[in-house]
């Protein structure tokens, strides 16, 4: 039996749409299960144990990579526990690198339980499944839910991102990589992630590579943040303008303290160390997507 | 997590599928080891080492000695560079220090101060072939 646990404010309140529709889905393929709901930030990772707890070894998070950060972190120290995903958020990369497309092809994935392992990445005591960000993104990403919901919504979201571009200073950073060399740069972004969710990062990079990648966008003109930003559209970056590194960890200090996300929530600020665990996820993932 | 990932939407960066870059106002010091190829347009100070190629773009400030299968210089190198296959220096590639490549190439308008040495172990020393009638004729004149 699946232990379902529902972020029902996850991508502008998606579940309320599909709701019926999955669970009709979820029965048709003989995997229903016991289905819980989170009402605020800390209640997923004390559902997840209270799952674990009534005995469930795969619990499944309905929501985007901030439902899942949760769940991964209350569940990884039980390794017979298996994490699946059924993607409704803002932001769902890790479905997306997992070979999950949307909540439909997510039932089919999961009732044919495939089960890979992922490395984690680790900050400030918390794992990670997805990336990091500092920078314009994090300033952004406590908005982003904006960018899935209503005509009002995406307009307060356009008007969010068209204000802080204007006003954006390049962040002065230092990083240094595996204590072997060290780069500095005024940045516009700083990405790290344990995938490929970049096209500026090689194509067969795995998850489970044991390493990280990051990426620094140095500076994008004013008027292409917004294209970069908003419209989604990476060709507002001049690709001199990037720079792409892999290490095992990361120190990164900036000039003055900023914020540091985490699969897309905000969760500390510089200085930090970023690395990758020994820890494994065990996940349910797509038979198209090979993990080798 | 930033939306330039969406999918479909990332066609408008090419690399080249470098696994590392280095780009325009970086400024990168140390020891950078890799497997993979190198891009480099930013400033590095150190040692650059990979299995893999070094491509050193125009805006390139480079002080370091550089170790590769393949390297093309289009900026500036000060430091010595060893390519155990190719090393091609562009017409806009400015390298101080000494070189060493099994195929060399430096283009009009380049600027290289230094020592240059070609290996050429690989080369197979391919001789002649002789026919059976050639070695009839000689022992004959014998």
């Amino acid at each position: 039996m699946y232990y379902y646990i529902v972020n029902p404010a996850a991508g502008g309140a998606k579940i309320n749409k599909i709701q019926e529709k999955l669970i009709a889905r979820l029965k048709r393929l003989g995997i229903m299960g016991e289905f819980v709901k989170s009402t605020g930030a800390d209640d997923v990772a004390k559902l997840a144990k209270l799952g674990i707890e009534r005995g469930y070894k795969t619990i499944v998070a309905v929501g985007g990579d901030g439902t899942i950060n949760e769940v991964m972190n209350a569940i990884i120290d039980n390794d017979k526990i298996v994490l699946g995903v059924i993607p409704t958020g803002t932001t769902n990369d890790l479905a997306d690198a997992l070979g999950i497309s949307d909540w439909y092809a997510a039932t089919g994935i999961l009732a044919s339980r495939k089960i890979e392992q992922i490395d984690l990445g680790k900050i400030a005591n918390k794992f990670f499944v997805t990336s990091v960000t500092i920078g314009f993104d994090s300033k952004i990403s406590g908005s982003r839910r904006l960018s899935r919901g209503n005509f009002i919504e995406k307009s307060r979201y356009a008007f969010k991102v068209f204000t802080e571009a204007a006003s954006f200073k390049p962040i002065s950073a230092f990083l240094k990589f595996d204590n072997n060399y060290e780069a500095e740069a005024d940045c516009f972004n700083i990405i790290i992630s344990n995938s490929q969710f970049s096209p500026a990062i090689k194509k067969d990079k795995k998850l489970n590579d044991n390493l990280l990648n990051t990426m620094i966008i140095t500076k994008i003109p004013g008027a292409k943040i917004f294209k970069y930003s908003y419209l989604a559209d990476s060709s507002a970056i001049d690709l001199p303008r990037i720079s792409v590194f892999r290490s095992k960890y990361i120190d990164i200090t900036t000039k003055d303290p900023v914020d540091v996300t985490a699969d897309g929530q905000i969760i500390t600020k510089t200085p930090v160390r970023i690395s990758v665990t020994d820890k494994k996820l065990r996940v349910i993932v797509s038979r198209k997507r090979k993990i080798k | 997590m930033v939306s330039m990932f969406d999918k479909g939407k990332i066609e408008g960066v090419k690399t080249g599928g470098a696994e590392t870059i280095v780009g325009t106002s970086v400024k990168l010091k140390g020891n950078l080891k890799s497997d993979g190829d190198i891009i480099i347009d930013g400033i590095v100070t150190g040692e650059l080492k990979t299995k893999g190629s070094v491509i050193i773009g125009p805006n390139a400030n480079i002080i370091a000695n550089i170790k590769a299968k393949d390297i093309t210089v289009s900026g500036s190198v000060q430091g010595n560079i060893e390519a155990t296959d190719r090393l091609d220096i562009m017409e806009t590639g400015r390298v101080i220090g000494d070189i060493s490549a099994n195929i060399l190439s430096i283009s009009a308008g380049a600027l290289f101060t230094g020592n240059s040495k070609m290996n050429d172990s690989h080369r197979e020393i391919i001789q002649e072939p002789v026919l059976e009638e050639e070695i009839e004729e000689k022992n004959e004149a014998k």
